[in-house]
């Protein structure tokens, strides 16, 4: 017997738009379950004072500041050294055994566990090159951890800039450098904030990587050498070890509250610049 | 005018002239020349070699790999060896077949030749002068804000041929630069080539036989390699020396 297409077509949309809106739900009953359990405890006092006994009292501006810094300051390294790494496998070199093995490393690096980048940056940053459990050591760990990602997107993204955009610009006069810099790197833009983007995302939650690189003092971070807790490690050890699990879910909404921001400033970014030159 | 653009010094010139992909021969002793301040169309049928002959006079064959050149090629007269490659695309321009502004805004697509060559003075004036060389302006005076990929295909056409007029070419390559327009697009670019001629020298190809017959004061006809024929435009298509050429102009094969 063969079943009728048209009922068929008609149970697979709905079976489709079933599925997009589990994924959705999920991600709003998530946010809806952290703000309800967390917005009572979060208030301009929580955001803007210091933490008392262990963080059973008080706020988590130490943990905001340690968080945007890490945040930052990994995204000064990775950037540069991320998208310089995809320009040169994309721009500079022709396929080669040579550009396999680096790709071939920085797929393997993608697929490695926080922890082990945590582990590594203990023994190298923290230990071998004696940084200590500092803001330094976690920026340059979460840098690699990051490289990957933004390697990969801003790959894709340079790839995906049309060839005769390149032709064009030679045909004009330009060097490669100039033909990179001013047409292929501002044509790949909006692909490049993405890996970036993403790259904050994972920077700004990051938990077993950053606390055996940065460590978890409470004071407020004010230089590279300076011990910090992100609020993905305060809220971590608050729960873990029930210290306080109201001050547990506010610190959870604050850094909800962080990412999603992050997300649609980027989103703004992009369509900005999609919006311009489309 | 054109018996004495015989006797002045071609504006280009190949020298047996021949060009390999690797082991495929794909031009074949081609001697050929390009007048200055003439329309020089090349025809012949696909593969036939003419874009690669046009890509030799600004070296955009040096980005293919495997490509060797035996023979000379001249641009006024002065070998092709002796040209800095910036400088020799900056006075040899060429508009690609697709038209393929920059995703950025008309303004910012005009000035990226100044940019790269450093060009001082009057921006806004150079930009508005190339605009109006391509009839244009009126048009797009308003619209120099917007992105360029917003244009309908003969706007962008006419605006890359505006992005090469900026950096004040000598000589104009055009591949197939009509072959993405309709019939009056097609009709309003001819009729820019022909007021281009007089301060440019254009060489164009295409495979459009009547565009040729059109705008073209000399012709060259190319077959698997080999220039067959060159000679006025009006000779080539009246009376053809040979056979091939008659039988791809009169539409046998091609």
């Amino acid at each position: 017997m063969r079943l009728n297409p048209r009922w068929i077509n008609k149970l697979v949309t709905w079976a489709l738009t079933f599925q997009a809106v589990l994924a959705v739900g999920i991600l709003v009953a998530i946010i809806l379950v952290i703000f309800i359990k967390g917005a009572p405890h979060v208030s301009l006092g929580f955001i803007f004072s210091y933490p008392e006994d262990m963080g059973r009292h008080g706020g988590i501006f130490p943990s905001i500041v340690a968080t945007v810094l890490l945040g930052l300051l990994s995204l000064v390294f990775a950037t540069p050294l991320g998208v310089g790494t995809a320009i040169f496998l994309t721009e500079y070199t022709k396929e080669s055994t040579f550009t396999r093995i680096i790709r071939f490393g920085v797929e393997s690096l993608a697929g490695i566990p926080s922890i082990i980048y945590g582990l590594f940056g203990f023994i190298f940053f923290v230990i071998k090159l004696g940084m200590g459990w500092s803001l330094l050591s976690g920026t340059l760990t979460i840098t690699i951890m990051v490289l990957p990602t933004i390697i990969r997107t801003s790959e894709e993204a340079i790839k995906a800039v049309p060839n005769n955009l390149r032709m064009v610009s030679f045909s004009l006069g330009a060097t490669k450098w100039e033909t990179v810099t001013r047409v292929v790197i501002p044509s790949a833009m909006p692909g490049i904030l993405t890996g970036i983007m993403l790259s904050i995302g994972r920077a700004v939650s990051e938990t077993a990587a950053v606390i055996f690189t940065m460590g978890s003092s409470l004071r407020l971070p004010t230089s590279l050498a300076d011990s910090g807790r992100t609020m993905a490690v305060h809220f971590y050890i608050l729960a873990r070890e029930g210290i306080s699990l109201e001050k547990a879910y506010g610190t959870a909404l604050i850094l909800v509250m962080t990412i999603l921001i992050i997300n649609f400033v980027a989103y703004y970014l992009m369509n900005r610049m999609v919006a311009k030159y489309s | 005018m054109q018996a004495s653009q015989k006797f002045s010094s071609p504006a280009l010139r190949t020298d047996r002239l021949n060009l390999y992909y690797g082991s495929f021969r794909a031009l074949k002793q081609v001697d050929f020349q390009v007048h200055k301040n003439c329309i020089t169309a090349l025809i012949g049928p696909s593969g036939c070699g003419k874009s690669t002959l046009l890509r030799c006079f600004n070296r955009m064959n040096d980005l293919v790999e495997g490509v060797r050149i035996e023979g000379g090629i001249f641009v006024n007269e002065v070998p092709m060896e002796n040209y800095d490659i910036i400088d020799l695309r900056r006075k040899v321009g060429m508009v690609f077949q697709r038209p393929n502004p920059f995703p950025f805004s008309v303004y910012e697509n005009l000035t990226y030749g100044l940019h790269i060559h450093g060009v001082r003075g009057n921006r806004a004036e150079i930009v508005e002068r190339c605009l109006r060389a391509v009839g244009v302006w009126d048009d797009i005076k308003d619209k120099l804000k917007k992105p360029a990929l917003s244009l309908s295909d003969e706007m962008k056409q006419r605006l890359c041929i505006a992005r090469l007029l900026t950096i004040e070419p000598r000589i104009i390559l055009l591949d197939e630069p009509c072959s993405a327009l309709d019939p009056i697009a097609t009709m309003r670019v001819e009729e820019l080539m022909i007021e281009l001629k007089k301060e440019y020298t254009i060489l164009i190809v295409t495979h459009n036989m009547q565009q040729a017959a059109r705008v073209s004061d000399y012709a060259g006809f190319m077959l698997l390699g080999e220039l067959m024929e060159f000679g006025l435009t009006g000779q080539i298509f009246t009376s053809p020396k040979h056979e091939k050429t008659e039988e791809y102009i009169t539409g046998r094969f091609g």
